[in-house]
This record gives structure tokens, sequence and C-alpha cells, in this order.
């Protein structure tokens, strides 16, 4: 990935329908080049994707239970996580490194939906600690990603 | 605004893929464009659609570079202090390089305040742990070094919404 590629994929994360053609006039070179560079991220990275973005208010969402999870032996990671994928309201899941080993966000319409949550992650083997904790839903909040690792030029 | 089945299969071909043609998704209904242009402006503006954007499962970024992911304790009375000490952490703290702090948000628990942290150096990585660590108004800090992470978004979005527009008739 080089800085063109860079500046392409900052310009679609602020807005992925962009036109190939605003973005090439933006960066000063052919939509055609445009075009082909953001095929080619796609097709050397099969998990690129775009999406809409929705408030999830308005679509029924009220809140958002965070768990910060730590295994019991590190050679469980792969089946907790084949595990915590299949999490009803999953909305986030992070694999990590240091005091805890997995992010988990579900997102929840109603608050008596954590007993189902609950109860799904408490059976799950080789969790040693869930750690929850609760946020409501700013619809003015932007969800931090790793993906904005690539935008962030820190140097 | 009340949802109808236009509306979801709008919702449900962006989630897939934000460059979907406005014109692909009217043929696949018998619609119009300009009638599903209509529905998305409306949904942009009623509020429901905020933005399109690109994400990746894994993670695209530099390998140098990484997040910390970093729950906190913080003295309740301390909060706004300790939220503004983070949100202007580059100003408060020029010494330390390569290092930014984009989220910081409060939240309910035991740990009440979740911090999002970039580095791209081990010195950036250790310097902001300990900067927590010592802050006063600060209890108790665990850090996790991201790996990578995966969303969700078509799944549980959009059963979310299929459940809310069968609940409103």
């Amino acid at each position: 990935m080089d800085e063109l590629d860079t500046k392409i994929l900052r310009i679609l994360l602020e807005n992925a329908r962009t036109p190939f053609s605003t973005i090439g006039k933006k960066l000063g070179v052919s939509k055609d080049l445009v075009k082909r560079r953001y095929n080619r991220l796609k097709e050397r990275n099969e998990n690129l994707k775009s999406t809409v973005v929705l408030d999830f208010e308005k679509i029924g969402f009220k809140l958002i239970i965070g768990f910060s999870i730590k295994v019991l032996n590190e050679s469980d990671v792969p089946k907790v996580k084949a595990e915590l994928v299949k999490c009803p309201n999953i909305g986030y899941l992070s694999e990590q490194v240091g005091d805890f080993d997995f992010y988990l966000d579900v997102y929840l319409a109603d608050i008596n939906e954590i007993c189902i949550i609950m109860e799904y992650l408490r059976q799950i083997d080789g969790i040693e600690s869930l750690n929850p904790w609760f946020f409501r839903l700013n619809p003015n909040e932007k969800i931090p990603s790793l993906n904005e690792l690539i935008f962030y030029s820190i140097k | 605004m009340k949802l109808d089945s236009i509306d979801l299969f709008i919702i449900k071909s962006l989630l897939q893929d934000a460059r979907t043609p406005l014109a692909k998704i009217a043929r696949k209904l018998g619609e119009p464009t300009s009638k599903i242009h209509y529905r998305l402006n409306k949904m942009h503006k009623e509020g429901i659609i905020k933005g399109f954007t690109i994400y990746s499962n894994p993670s695209l970024g530099d390998e140098q570079t990484h997040a910390l992911s970093v729950r906190a304790k913080v003295v309740s009375s301390q909060m706004e202090e300790v939220i503004d000490y983070l949100n202007n952490f580059a100003l408060y703290n020029r010494s330390i390089k390569h290092t930014l702090i984009p989220y910081v948000w409060p939240c309910a628990g035991y740990y009440n305040l979740g911090i999002y942290v970039f580095t791209d150096t081990a010195i950036g990585m250790s310097s902001i742990i300990q900067l927590l660590k010592r802050h006063q108004g600060i209890i108790d800090v665990k850090v996790g070094v991201v790996l990578n992470e995966q969303w969700f978004f078509k799944s549980t979005f959009f059963e979310q919404l299929q459940k809310k527009v069968k609940n409103s008739g």
C-alpha cells in the first residue's frame, strides 16, 4: 500500500460513496487510476468492505455493553473466540494481548436482553472473567476502530 | 420516520456494499431510481443513515502502529478533568512523540473510562501507560494491545432493523 492508496482510503473512510471522479480530482489523478487502485486494494484484501453507518438509537438500540474478557489459559483463546463470534447482538470483537484477551461489544434494544447475553457468555468454557461495563449510545460518539490506524499520520 | 420493506432492502444492500449503485438497487426492486434516491436522502435527513465508511476485518493498518485499548477507573469527581487531560494529551505532553489519543469515552462499571491510544513506538506505549497510572485522578488502569478486530454490521444491525420495522406494523 503506497501514499496514493492511503489517500484514497482516507477519503473513503469519511464517505465510502465518494465517486472515483471526485477522488481523482481531489488527488490530481485520473478517475480510472483511482478505480484501479481501489479494485487492487480489494483484491489484495478480501476483507476490505464498505458499509452504511446507521444511527444505532434510531434503529432501536439503547445501550452498548462492553466486555473486557480474560481467558483461563492462552490455549483457550481460539476456542473462546469461536464461541464469542456467535454471541447474540454482537457488534464488535477484538483480540488483544495484555491485561485482557478480548474486547466484545454487544448492542441492546432492551435492558432485558442483558440476561440472554450473560447466559450465553457464562456457558462458554475457558473464560476467567467478563468485566462488563455499560455505556449509553451517543449518536455523536465515534466508535474507535483499529482501521483508523491507516489514517493517522503520527510521524 | 416509518421504514418499510423498500427502505430495508436499500439498507441491506448498502450494509453489504456502500458503493452499490442506486440504479442497481432500483432494478432489483422494480422501482424507479429516483424513488431510491428519494428514500436514501430521506433516511439520511431523518438521521437513520449517518454516512458511509470502509472497514476491514482484520485491519489494513501499518504493522508498526499499534492501538492500545485501555480501561481506567477514575475518581468520579475528577472525571471531567481527566477527560480534558486526555483530549488535550498532545498539548500537555509535548515530549511524547508519535502517540495519539483519538477517543475517550466515559461509561458505567468498575472501569468507568475507555481510552483508545495509537502509538508507533515502544517508548510511546510505555510512556502513556505510566502517565495514566501516575495521574492523580486515575485509580486503576488495564491495558490491552489490539491485535485484530471484527465488525458485525450486517448481521446484528440489520436483524435489529427488521425487528423494528416488524414491530411498528
